[in-house]
């Protein structure tokens, strides 16, 4: 898959995975997995990208004696998985386009 | 390779980044480590999926495009504006700093000799005095000039571990200066 392509798709995927409510690295990576391949260095810069443009919101909390960082989606972020829907749909026309001709 | 060999070259690594930067990262792995070897993941096979930590450092600073700043480390190369530069720096802040960090050391060693040349010459002030008035005979002044020099090197005595940490802290303030110093000429090296 294209670089760029799947950089904008992992974003949209942290963002999605946070929807369902705040999570951290380690759950993040284990949800993503299944679905496109993610690595621990890669889900760093995503995730400081997400806080750094406000769609996350981070905070430290103490799990089983050490400091676990939760992430929790804000109204930016959903704002930006709502974006994403949107240009799928142009996507799939211009899909159809490309492979089906159905546009002709 | 274990953990905590892995996070220090990791931290390593990202040297070039700003302090705030590595911590994060570091945190970040921190975190991811703890959280798989409380699944049963040991730290080999941990490691086996992160990577070798330059790998992970280049990562990171790829992504924030920073790769520079961290693949200069194992490559060279000035440019003539960039050479006068780092001249520059080091003549009007790298040569000041090590003139500075040179007295400053001389004078920290010289504050403790002084401590100890009060006790000896303290010592010996009192032992002649107490030798004299063994020879001549008891005399106020003479019993004096013993308790000045008792005094004197009391005084030693308790200047020596005042002394020390100032040395201590002086030596400290030096690396400092000369860490930062180093940094900002390297800074403007990899500029």
């Amino acid at each position: 898959m294209d670089a760029q392509l799947k950089k904008g798709l992992l974003d949209v995927c942290v963002l999605s995975v946070l929807r369902e409510g705040e999570s951290y690295g380690y759950k993040i990576i284990t949800d993503i997995a299944p679905y496109i391949a993610i690595s621990e260095s890669t889900l760093y810069p995503i995730l400081k990208r997400l806080e750094s443009t406000g769609a996350v919101t981070t905070q430290s909390r103490e799990f089983n004696g050490r400091l676990r960082k939760y992430y929790r989606i804000t109204e930016k972020g959903r704002e930006r998985i709502r974006e994403f829907t949107e240009d799928v749909k142009e996507f799939e026309r211009i899909y159809r386009f490309i492979c089906l001709g159905e546009e002709k | 390779m274990t953990k905590k060999q892995w996070l220090k070259r990791f931290k390593k690594k990202l040297s070039a980044l700003p302090r705030g930067e590595q911590e994060a990262a570091v945190e970040y792995y921190t975190e991811l480590f703890n959280e798989r070897i409380d699944r049963g993941e040991s730290e080999t096979e941990i490691i086996n999926t992160f990577g070798s930590p330059e790998q992970a450092a280049v990562a990171i600073a790829c992504e924030k495009n920073e790769y520079s700043k961290i693949a200069y480390q194992s490559s060279g190369g000035l440019t003539a504006g960039r050479f006068f530069a780092v001249t520059l720096l080091f003549v009007f802040v790298g040569i000041p700093v090590l003139v500075v960090i040179f007295v400053l050391g001389v004078t920290a060693v010289a504050l403790l000799v002084s401590a100890f040349a009060m006790i000896a010459a303290g010592a010996a002030q009192a032992l002649y005095f107490l030798i004299v008035q063994l020879i001549y005979g008891f005399s106020a002044g003479f019993l004096a000039q013993i308790g000045i020099g008792v005094a004197a090197a009391g005084l030693g005595f308790l200047l020596v571990p005042l002394f020390l940490r100032c040395l201590k802290w002086i030596f400290k303030g030096c690396a400092k200066m000369f860490t930062s110093s180093t940094r900002l000429i390297c800074e403007k090296r990899r500029a």
